[in-house]
């Protein structure tokens, strides 16, 4: 049943689980201690967002060198207003196309566990994402994966190579 | 007290929205369980010494903190409570203790917690500390952390008194694992 993307294989050394049982689990109840109270950390909550804000597009948004890269907010997977027109060009060019293919690869800054930042950076590449598909991308045409911190572009432990780090590269594959 | 062991590999499986969940791969069936099945990442996963349970890290409640799941299957619930983050845990050998990634004042560390009382203690003193790893003596653990711009190694003893560095002579080293217990 391997019917999941494989996004990591985490590792966790086998071994052994008593119990034979095969049963399903429960539907998880909502968690409703929701304190997202200020981690430091780099984490974030879900971009329900994927519009950014709704903030209307430049007249000259199709002007001008397009960039590829997306940067995030510490403790964030939403996409910044300032990044909804760079977002929306690339919406344009896959709408436009329906053979242009893109991979979306999400990228979290150092701070905090390894894996974990795996599941953020998928995260903000699934943001990305849905921003594209809303505008006229279709599923078909984007693949996306993490590398969490894996792959940094800025090498410093300082805000300013963290916010380097924190960001998702559209990279067009065909 | 005999177990039925079985061959079982927890592991992260991302579904087709990059939703990051607990499953369990059985290795002679070849079946796939999913334990968890929350819209936050769920990773991290780790069992419990007797089997019984998969410890993981999840951001369902707004940061990352460490829950625990039956293996068998049921409603996962909330293991740590003391920080804003908590990740990537590991059960002592003998299920005494959990060590996790914990943020303590801006600084990421290696904290132990009592299982059984809850009590949380920091047990490293720097700035990017991470994976945890226990020896078989349950007393002592092992992690990484930074010198310089290199991953270096440290051990400490679970009430944090004695901290060491492990030489490691050069290069960037990272994930730490202690061998396990050797079988009687």
């Amino acid at each position: 049943m391997l019917n999941y993307k494989l996004v990591v294989t985490i590792l966790m050394l086998a071994l052994l689980a008593g119990c034979a049982s095969n049963k399903v689990p429960d539907p998880e109840p909502g968690d409703s201690t929701y304190d997202a109270a200020g981690s430091g950390a780099d984490t974030d909550m879900y971009g329900d967002d994927p519009l950014g804000g709704g903030a209307a597009l430049d007249d000259d948004y199709t002007a001008g060198e397009l960039t590829n890269v997306i940067y995030f907010d510490f403790d964030s997977s939403e996409v910044r207003d300032d990044f909804t027109d760079i977002v929306a060009r690339h919406a344009l060019i896959l709408a436009n196309d329906a053979t242009v293919q893109v991979r979306l690869e999400g990228h979290a800054d150092e701070r905090g566990s390894r894996e974990y930042n795996i599941g953020l950076g998928e995260r903000r590449a699934q943001s990305v994402r849905r921003m594209l598909m809303i505008q006229g991308a279709s599923a078909a045409q984007i693949a996306t994966v993490s590398f969490g911190e894996e792959r940094p572009v800025a090498f410093g432990s300082d805000e300013d190579s963290w916010g380097q780090n924190r960001r998702v590269e559209i990279k067009y594959t065909n | 007290m005999r177990h039925r062991f079985r061959r079982q590999l927890v592991l992260t499986l991302g579904g087709i929205d990059g939703n990051l969940d607990i499953h369990v791969l059985d290795l002679s069936t070849r079946q796939t369980r999913r334990l968890t099945t929350h819209r936050a990442i769920d990773t991290e996963g780790s069992w419990s010494p007797d089997g019984r349970y998969v410890y993981f890290t999840s951001d369902r409640s707004g940061g990352p903190q460490v829950y625990r799941v039956a293996a068998a299957g049921g409603t996962p619930e909330r293991v740590t409570f003391e920080g804003s983050y908590n990740a990537r845990p590991r059960l002592s050998p003998d299920g005494k203790r959990l060590a996790m990634v914990h943020l303590d004042r801006g600084n990421y560390r290696i904290a132990v917690m009592d299982v059984k009382t809850k009590g949380l203690l920091v047990v490293s003193a720097g700035q990017q500390d991470e994976s945890p790893s226990f020896a078989p003596n349950s007393d002592t653990l092992i992690y990484a952390t930074r010198q310089a711009r290199n991953g270096v190694l440290e051990t400490v003893t679970a009430d944090g008194l004695i901290r060491q560095r492990v030489s490691s002579g050069q290069g960037d080293v990272r994930e730490p694992v202690w061998s396990p217990f050797p079988r009687y």
